[in-house]
């Protein structure tokens, strides 16, 4: 509790700052963080995505579950974000860039695509349009036996945006697992794990 | 086991019945607006207290959010308690504003009246069906509201909280069918973040409330969440429709 004072003050000053770029406005609690990272296998090398890290409260979980095993590539859009991150987990690539253009992202670091995308955008704030390319983005990232994980409040599920995010997230993935809600996350929060992605051809 | 629904409970006195009831052995529903980091050290005090607890996100002025607030109560009793009903509701949620009469505007006026008497209207109504028979609620007015805490500048706070009181009257008589006891509670001056956290902001006017005080001292938030949750357990199944002060005999 005390010690995740200080990234929830950060993360609140840069929420204040620029409110639609850090939406989900505190790190979300450890039993939420070990819902969404389930999916980082136990074993060989997978190439694990983190989409918006932001204070890092998925980070952690995912270094641990992967042991320095495989690569863990971070893409954060608020430079002081990722320059903290970088500096607290020598063992992340931290990125500063877009999450729209994780295709060109991971051509640069020689990756071909992901086996695990795990993601702490704030997908209620986008306009359709963002929420969209984002998804681009994944699915054209995603290995085709990957698996793509998000979370959402469970307070705010029945509002247009985390409909649409449900909807659209049914259309791009064969198939689309909600999990149990985590109450003990403050606000409650439940996972959305999501595999086969459907890839329109270009 | 018992489960309380607690409103405004990421401080103060709705913090301090939270962890109060949750000592005795009550699962607790406690709700927040805006102060997460308070929801989370009412959790970690409830969970040190070996209890149970859930923190649910809710704007008492927002009347819209009642119906999905309600959804969002179902669900986490059923999951974390295996249960379709509560047994007591605190109406504590609130803010205070301070204003002479001639200076209260009518939006200051129009806020306090949603938070503090339009909201426990219409989340109380909306909560019933989930209410168990037998249960309790409780709220929290203010001795604002009485003669013996008047002081100038609460015309619209202690209005608003004088409404409650009566409200408190009503529920009692039309809840009585289904034993559900109603009370409130009419805390004096306590340590609280109440008005943007005044008594942390101006320290120097805390003697001069105690001196007022015929035990002493300010009121701190466990003087008053203790009796809330006395209030609502056994010991009290006797008392319903009554204002209780808790104030340490202020004016006495």
């Amino acid at each position: 509790m005390t010690t995740l004072a200080p990234e929830r003050g950060a993360f609140l000053h840069e929420f204040l700052r620029d409110p639609f770029t850090v939406a989900a406005v505190t790190p979300s609690g450890r039993s939420l963080s070990e819902a969404v990272t389930m999916t980082v296998p136990g074993a060989g090398e997978p190439l694990v995505v983190e989409l918006g890290p932001g204070t890092g409260a998925f980070t952690a979980a995912i270094q641990a579950r992967l042991a320095g095993r495989g690569r863990h590539l971070a893409i954060e859009l608020n430079a002081r974000f990722a320059g903290r991150l970088a500096a607290r987990y020598p063992g992340v690539d931290v990125t500063v860039a877009d999450a729209r253009d994780l295709r060109d992202i991971l051509a640069q670091h020689g990756h071909r695509r992901a086996d695990v995308i795990v993601s702490g955008l704030p997908w209620a704030a986008f306009a359709p349009g963002r929420q969209d390319d984002l998804l681009d983005a994944v699915t054209g990232s995603l290995a085709p036996d990957g698996s793509f994980t998000t979370f959402a409040y469970t307070h705010t599920r029945w509002a247009p945006p985390a409909r649409r995010l449900r909807r659209t997230l049914r259309a791009r993935f064969e198939e689309v697992v909600r999990s149990r809600t985590v109450w003990a996350n403050v606000p409650p929060a439940f996972v959305y794990y999501c595999r086969r992605p459907v890839v329109v051809q270009p | 086991m018992n489960i309380a629904i607690v409103t405004g409970a990421s401080s103060g006195i709705g913090q301090s019945t939270a962890v109060q009831l949750a000592r005795r052995g009550t699962g607790v529903i406690l709700t927040y607006h805006g102060n997460e980091a308070g929801a989370r050290d009412t959790l970690a005090l409830i969970d040190k207290a070996g209890g149970t607890a859930v923190a649910l996100p809710l704007d008492v002025g927002d009347t819209d959010a009642f119906a999905p607030f309600r959804e969002s109560v179902a669900a986490a009793l059923s999951d974390t308690w295996a249960r379709d009903t509560f047994d007591f509701l605190v109406n504590n949620a609130g803010f205070g504003r301070m204003a002479l009469f001639e200076d209260t505007t009518e939006g200051m006026f129009d806020t306090l009246m949603r938070v503090l008497l339009k909201g426990p209207y219409f989340l109380t109504q909306t909560l019933l069906p989930l209410l168990a028979d037998g249960g309790a609620i409780v709220n929290t007015t203010s001795n604002a509201a009485l003669r013996s805490g008047l002081e100038p500048g609460y015309s619209a706070y202690g209005t608003m909280k004088g409404g409650l009181v009566v409200l408190t009257r009503y529920l009692a008589k039309e809840l009585s069918t289904r034993g559900i006891r109603v009370n409130s509670v009419s805390p004096g001056s306590t340590r609280t973040r109440i008005a943007d956290n005044a008594f942390e902001r101006f320290p120097e006017v805390i003697p001069g409330l105690a001196a007022k005080t015929a035990l002493g001292r300010i009121g701190e938030p466990d003087d008053i969440g203790m009796v809330v949750a006395t209030l609502l357990s056994e010991d009290c199944r006797w008392i319903t429709a009554q204002d209780i002060e808790v104030s340490g005999g202020y004016n006495l």
